[in-house]
């Protein structure tokens, strides 16, 4: 994992305390991480205050890994 | 002073059990235990409407501290799905009902989720300004009105109660400190669109999550109390997931975060006075802080001491 994926990992671990996430789960659905839709909203919020990037309603369903999520990142930073 | 005395609540006996639903919005046992945190949601019958659940919590503050209603001389209703479409005002409905005196003050207060907190504010004040001396606040917004059964977003969440606090010069609950904070540009995340409730649920949280635990920490500031000397949060019950998200962002332990979602859901104004009614004569709580945030979105936090 990269830097921005590894920040996004800690992020969703931290949010989701029951959630773990190793090196090789970069594009493992975060569904099959047991990352539900509430926690979604948690995970976006987080990484907005961290990383001052809003993701958009209708862009989140599709940043459904964390290589998604990081990608998505780091082209808006 | 005026203060806290009594707490009487009506939560109705039908209900919708979320596990019956599972299949409908493909729902797991673990989200609706750990992440909603409700079982069911309770339904008023067909027969009843806001200003009867309003009646029923007050025949129920009678069991526990009789109140002759012509000595009740201000009472306060806080709802947005009043009786019929708001005339007359259900606070003048239930002042019939409960056959109160022709010199007792009513009138409604629109708010949702911070109704209470700010209910508790108006009335305590309106009555102390006036020299009133027994006056009761209720909260009953059934929002089985206006919620679609099929609505994935807010029919799991929402159910149907109401409570009524009785105040008066010797309630030993006082108020201390009362934040208040508004975000109108935002209000279209929980609206009422043509009787039909929508929410935005992303953005209510994000809301939340975010405003509450600022203005929280702004209220303990303003009083100089520290967390620690605080005995019990009572968050607002949106749902156990955002009662959980404030308690991890204030670094609150859970012990002193109650949730009791489980039996009833959401009842929007009413979910922080019926989870007061379980602590307030209990003699181990003396300082609460209270905190209510949702439609308008709106947001009010108070700190009671006895």
């Amino acid at each position: 994992m990269n830097a921005t994926e590894k920040t996004v990992a800690e992020i969703i671990e931290d949010v989701c305390s029951q959630v773990r996430v190793s090196e090789g789960d970069g594009d493992t659905p975060l569904k099959d991480l047991g990352v539900d839709s509430l926690d979604v909203a948690g995970i976006f919020l987080a990484l907005q205050e961290k990383l001052g990037v809003r993701v958009p309603d209708d862009e989140i369903d599709a940043l459904n890994t964390v290589r998604l999520i990081a990608a998505y990142l780091d082209a808006r930073r | 002073m005026i203060g806290l005395h009594a707490i009487a609540s009506y939560v109705p006996e039908g209900s919708i059990s979320n596990y019956d639903r599972r299949e409908q919005f493909g729902l797991t046992d673990e989200f609706i235990a750990a992440k909603l945190g409700v079982s069911k949601v309770s339904r008023m019958g067909a027969q009843e409407d806001t200003a009867a659940l309003c009646v029923e919590a007050f025949r129920r503050l009678q069991r526990k501290r009789p109140v002759p209603a012509g000595e009740v001389d201000c009472l306060v209703v806080c709802t947005q799905n009043p009786d019929g479409h708001g005339i007359p005002h259900t606070s003048a409905v239930v002042h019939g009902e409960i056959g109160a005196s022709e010199r007792c003050a009513a009138f409604d207060v629109s708010l949702g989720c911070s109704g209470y907190v700010y209910g508790l504010s108006i009335a305590l004040a309106f009555m102390q300004a006036n020299g009133l001396r027994q006056g009761l606040l209720f909260t009953a917004d059934p929002y089985s009105k206006i919620v679609d059964p099929d609505d994935k977003n807010t029919a799991l969440l929402f159910g149907d109660a109401a409570t009524v606090t009785l105040l008066r010069p010797d309630g030993p609950w006082l108020a201390r400190e009362f934040l208040f904070g508004t975000r109108g540009k935002e209000g279209a995340a929980l609206n009422n669109r043509a009787g039909r409730l929508e929410m935005n649920g992303r953005a209510v949280f994000n809301f939340s999550a975010t405003a509450v635990p600022g203005q929280v920490a702004q209220l303990l500031e303003r009083a100089g109390v520290a967390a620690g000397d605080v005995d019990l949060f009572l968050f607002h019950q949106g749902s156990r997931y955002i009662v959980d998200t404030l308690a991890r962002r204030l670094a609150l332990p859970a012990a002193k975060v109650p949730c009791n979602l489980a039996e009833q859901g959401n009842t929007v104004s009413s979910s922080i006075p019926l989870l007061f009614e379980r602590y307030i004569d209990d003699p181990a709580v003396r300082r609460v802080l209270m905190s209510g945030f949702g439609v308008g979105l709106s947001w009010a936090s108070c700190l009671l001491e006895r």
